[in-house]
This record gives structure tokens, C-alpha cells and sequence, in this order.
């Protein structure tokens, strides 16, 4: 429906700008990249639940994005930037499995 | 009961599978093949010397089937051997220095006013001309050969027992552009020539004629084996 | 349909469960809530919202997507763009070198039977006449003087490695090492069992040499075909020997020197000239 074409429609843009990614956003793209999975699969989940909110859905993904991007702007600070960096993704990514794994219950029931 | 069955069949190709792929991980990671340890610029060195020994192999492929074709060929076989065994002859007398050859190549001039030029530094030319493809070369009046050796000393270099006078021609038959950026990479021959205070001027020709030969010397310990 | 149907022997990992939070955004969770008091109580959870609600769903719905969307084009775009991490382009390398010394092996293989055949073939079709025979004894008389025959003989065997850890012998050293031998009188020389011919090269790779563009790993061994006693005599006063006589004191070099009394090199296979074509002498 709309959501997946807007989605797609914002990966040819991306692609197709092919923007310089400057240097010092580098360390961050990976936590954008799993906070991004993160917000398609919740949504998704909340969609199957019955439960999606477009409004929520913006707002999740931004504030992670902007919340995991100060926690490791705070860990670079610290010195340890790139362990946060990790926690962060590795947080994520738990939650990007549980909601997987909740979809694949929705859609196969296994 | 069949469905248990199954299941079990299941866990047990996946857990094979897992312990195959452990197993071909643990022995790929521990190869003991040198080659994982060495640097990408030298890996690119290799892999360049590689691509240039495959070609030379799959000309030397081609060349030996078509003269085998030749060999073959109904007819006249005794002609044809003849003409190809005149040809090979003729490709290693190139080689080997006992013909003279023409072809498209450098001519370098050399110059050492101040005496300041090794025998090792025409060593090095020779290496870097060969790197780069030269086929045939002559310094001043000596053709290269594969046993020509440089002796002497700075500023007074003897060449397989003929002693070098400067300025130097140095003649060599190959592809221009590749031979003369050789000598010219940073640190390479005509930086080293400059520094020792004398002069090198590359000309690219389209006919450079090598005519010095040089003297077979039959072998007296070296016997064809087999 | 939230609540999954969790099997006997698994709710005695309850506590387990316990510890994962249900990972979904809650903002869901309390949006769905609002939603339902809007409605009131009696509503279905499902039931379609008012259309002003729906319409700015939609909108934050298409700009949530867009934005993820950019994220993730952005970042596959950047990934793509950027050179692979070292690594990658390392072991991109190592297989590539991996296949192109497979590769060359059966190609040498290939050359080798060939040149055979045609070596054979010649023979026999020369034979028994008197030009073909003078064509074929020129022949052989050129292979020798260039190498492309395998020969056998007295010698030398000269064995360089680097001492320490640090790679000291260099492509330049072996060259005028191997100048120097031939300086002593050599008849035939092979560096690692690879013959040299008027077109070989010795060149650095690393910690490996390349001889004839063929790599070959330390410690060198070089095969010198000669007079055994004479070669050392005079090895022992040239440039060469005198270098590495320096590296084993300075660097701990492994240079040694030992007669041989039968060497076997094999034939060199240099190509054949493509722009030099031979003049008829003056």
C-alpha cells in the first residue's frame, strides 16, 4: 500500500542523489541504518496487531535516530564511541528480531 | 509418526550442515597460505606478475598449436617443418643476441660528465627496460644477453669485458610509451642517473635497429638433460 | 492476535520472557488507547478512525516512509560509493591471485605438453634430411645459447634468506647477485627452480620475488650450471658476494654457498619477440 511505496520510493531517491556522505557523519549511518529497520519492522508489527499509527511511526523513528546519534556523540566524547555505537545497534537489533519474530507468528502462525 | 520422522531428518541435515560449516571455516581461517598475510600493494604485484606470465603462457599455447597445425598439415610436411623450425630459430637468435633485430623502441642517451654512474645503475636499466617488455637491447656497442653481467666501477663500467665509454646509446626494442615511463617512475633509473650528476634522454623511435651480436660460447659443464 | 500460544515446556521459561520487554514501540500501544477512549468503549479496536485522523495518518505515514526510505537509499548509495573496507578489497585480492596462480599452472602444464608435441613432431619431419637436420642442429644450438632447453651440469647452490623479522633482501640485491654470478662465469642460472632466459625478470612482491614473473617465496635458493671451483673463486672478489658477505654481519642475512655436483635446471619459456623481427646482418 501507500507506506511500501513511499519506503520504496525513498530508497531510489537515496539512491539516486547519491549524496557525499561527509566524513563526520560516517560513525552514525549504521545506527540510522538499524534504527530505520527498526522503525519498518514496528511498524509492520503494529500494522498486524491492528495497532499501527502513522504518528507514531514518524516520531519513533526520528527520536531514535536522534537519541542513538547523541548517545554516541556522548560515547565519542567519553571515548568510547564505538562501544556505544555497538550497544546501540545491538539493542536495536534485539528489537528488530522480536518484532520479526512476532510478524512471522502474525503471518505463519509458527 | 511420520512427521516426527521428518523433523528429525531435518535437525539432523541442519546440524551436519552446521558442523560441515564450522569445519570449513576453522580450516580456511588456519591455512597456513602465506598469502593471507601479505599486504594488498603486494598482492597487486603478484597478481600483475601473474596476468603477465598467463598471457605470455597463452601466446606461447597459441603459438605452439598453430605451429603444431603447421607441423601437421596434410602436404608437404617436411617444408612446413622446415619453415617453422627457421621461424623458432630465428625468434630465439633475437633473443638470445646472435641476430641482428629492428623494431619500434628507445633510443637513451646517456651521459656522465662527473663519473658518477654505477655499473649497478645500468644494471637497474636493463631490469627496468626488461620489466617493461623490451625484447632486445644493446648498451653501446654490447648486446644484451641473458648472461651479460656489468663489472667495473662507478664511473668506469665494463660490460661483459668491454669497458663502457660516455656518453652512452642505449638501444632497446619493445613498446615505447610502457619503457620509457619505466625509466622514468620516481627513484628509477633516470632519477638515479640525474642525482650521480649525469644526463639520460629517452627518444621513442618507430624503428630502432640493434645490430652489435653477440658471441655464442658453447657450454662446457651445462648438458642438455634428458 | 498479540498473545503468541506459547508450548508446555516453554512457559518454564517464563521468567526468561520476563526479562525481554514486549519490544514494540509502546507509543503504539498508547496510541491504539487514545484511540479506543475517542471512540469509547463499545467500538471495535479496528474500526475505520474519523477521515480528518486518517488523512494526517496518511500524510505522517508517507513522510515516515520517505524518510526511512532515504535512510536506507543513502546509506546503501554511501556503502555502494565508498571503496570495500580494506579487508574486503584484501581477500578480494588474495582470491584473485589465488585463481591466477591455479590458472597459470595449468597453462604451463598446457605449454609444456605442447611444446613437446612440436618439438616431437619436428623431429620426425626433419629427420633423415640433410637441411632439415643442419635446421634442426641450428635450432638446438640456439635453445641451449637461449636457454629454452633444460640442462644439468656441475654448479652451485647458493641458499639467501632474511635473519630476522624484517624483509632485507630486496629484488635489487638478488639482481646484481645474480649479475655477479654470471660475471664469475656461469653457463646457466635458476633462482627457486625457475630458469632465467634473456627476457626474465627478478621483481619485489612483498616478502615474496617474483622470478619470471613467477613467485617464489625465501629462502632463494639459486642454481648456478658451471665450473664449480672456478665460480667460487671468482663469485668470492665480485660486488655481489661482497653485499651479502655485509648483510649477514649487518642483518644476520642466511647467505651460503656450496658446490653442487649435479644440477638439473629446467627450460626457460620466454616469449617470443612480437616487435623485434630479425634483420638480415650487414
Amino acid at each position: 500500500m501507500i507506506g511500501i511505496i513511499a519506503l520504496v520510493v525513498g530508497v531510489l531517491v537515496g539512491l539516486w542523489l547519491d549524496p557525499t556522505v561527509p566524513e563526520w557523519v560516517q560513525p552514525y549511518l549504521p545506527i540510522a541504518v538499524v534504527a530505520a529497520l527498526d522503525a519498518v519492522l514496528g511498524g509492520l508489527r503494529a500494522r498486524l496487531d491492528g495497532i499501527f499509527d502513522g504518528k507514531v511511526f514518524v516520531v519513533s523513528f526520528v527520536s531514535n535516530v536522534v537519541i542513538a546519534a547523541l548517545i554516541v556523540l556522548l560515547g565519542d566524547e567519553l571515548g568510547v564511541g564505538a562501544q556505544l555505537s555497538t550497544a546501540v545497534v545491538v539493542v536495536l537489533g534485539i528489537r528488530i528480531f522480536a518484532n520479526a519474530a512476532a510478524i512471522r507468528r502474525h503471518l505463519f502462525g509458527a | 509418526m511420520p512427521r516426527i520422522k521428518l523433523a528429525t531428518v531435518l535437525i539432523a541435515v541442519l546440524c551436519l550442515a552446521l558442523g560441515l560449516a564450522i569445519a570449513t571455516q576453522v580450516r580456511r581461517t588456519n591455512s597456513g597460505d602465506s598469502l593471507a598475510d601479505q599486504r594488498p600493494q603486494d598482492l597487486v604485484v603478484l597478481l600483475d606478475g601473474l596476468q603477465q606470465r598467463e598471457a605470455a603462457l597463452r601466446k606461447e599455447i597459441a603459438e605452439a598449436e598453430a605451429a603444431l597445425t603447421r607441423l601437421r598439415a596434410s602436404g608437404d610436411t617436411s617444408a612446413a617443418a622446415l619453415a617453422e623450425a627457421r621461424r623458432r630459430a630465428d625468434a630465439l637468435a633475437v633473443l638470445a643476441g646472435t641476430a641482428a633485430a629492428a623494431g619500434p623502441g628507445l633510443e637513451i642517451e646517456v651521459t656522465d660528465p662527473q663519473g658518477g654512474v654505477a655499473p649497478s645503475d645500468l644494471l637497474d636499466a636493463v631490469q627496468e627496460l626488461r620489466a617493461a617488455g623490451a625484447e632486445a637491447v644493446q648498451v653501446g656497442d654490447v648486446r644484451i644477453g641473458v648472461d651479460s653481467a656489468f663489472t667495473g666501477s662507478t664511473g668506469e663500467i665494463v660490460l661483459d669485458g668491454v669497458r663502457l665509454a660516455a656518453p652512452l646509446t642505449v638501444l632497446a626494442i619493445g613498446d615505447p610509451p610502457t619503457m620509457a615511463a619505466a625509466l622514468n617512475i620516481p627513484g628509477g633509473v633516470v632519477d638515479t642517473v640525474e642525482r650521480a650528476g649525469g644526463g639520460v634522454r629517452i627518444t621513442q623511435r618507430d624503428r630502432v635497429d640493434i645490430t652489435a651480436l653477440r658471441t655464442i660460447r658453447t657450454p662446457q659443464y651445462a648438458r642438455p638433460a634428458g | 492476535m498479540s498473545e503468541p500460544r506459547v508450548p508446555e515446556p516453554l512457559r518454564n521459561l517464563e521468567p526468561l520472557r520476563n526479562l525481554l520487554p514486549d519490544l514494540l514501540d509502546p507509543g503504539y500501544a498508547r496510541a491504539a488507547a487514545r484511540r479506543r477512549s475517542v471512540r469509547g468503549p463499545g467500538a471495535p479496536a479496528h474500526a475505520a478512525p474519523p477521515p480528518d485522523d486518517r488523512r494526517s495518518q496518511r500524510v505522517a505515514l508517507v513522510v515516515g516512509a520517505l524518510l526511512v526510505g532515504l535512510v536506507l537509499g543513502i546509506a546503501a548509495d554511501d556503502a555502494a560509493a565508498r571503496a570495500p573496507g580494506a579487508e574486503q578489497a584484501r581477500r578480494g585480492l588474495v582470491e584473485d591471485v589465488r585463481d591466477a596462480r591455479g590458472t597459470t599452472d595449468e597453462l604451463s602444464e598446457q605449454a609444456r605438453g605442447l611444446a613437446a608435441g612440436v618439438q616431437d613432431a619436428q623431429r620426425e619431419a626433419l629427420a633423415g634430411d640433410e637441411v632439415g637436420e643442419a635446421a634442426l642442429d641450428t635450432l638446438r644450438r640456439l635453445e641451449l645459447t637461449a636457454g629454452t632447453v633444460a640442462v644439468t651440469g656441475p654448479g652451485l647452490r647458493i641458499t639467501v634468506a632474511d635473519g630476522g623479522e624484517d624483509r632485507t633482501v630486496l629484488d635489487r640485491d638478488l639482481q646484481v647477485l645474480v649479475n655477479s654470478v654470471w660475471a664469475s662465469g656461469a653457463e646457466a642460472v635458476a633462482i627457486g627452480g625457475v630458469r632465467l632466459h634473456p627476457t626474465a625478470t627478478v621483481r619485489q612482491a612483498g616478502g615474496a620475488v617474483l622470478v619470471d614473473n613467477r613467485p617464489t617465496a625465501q629462502p632463494y635458493v639459486i642454481e648456478v650450471i658451471g665450473d664449480p671451483a672456478g665460480l667460487h673463486t671468482r663469485l668470492v672478489d665480485t660486488e655481489g658476494y661482497g653485499r651479502f658477505a655485509t648483510f649477514t654481519q649487518v642483518y644476520g642475512t642466511r647467505f651460503t654457498v656450496e658446490t653442487a655436483q649435479s644440477l638439473t635446471l629446467p627450460a626457460g619459456t620466454p616469449a617470443e619477440p612480437e616487435l623485434a623481427r630479425k634483420e638480415a646482418g650487414r
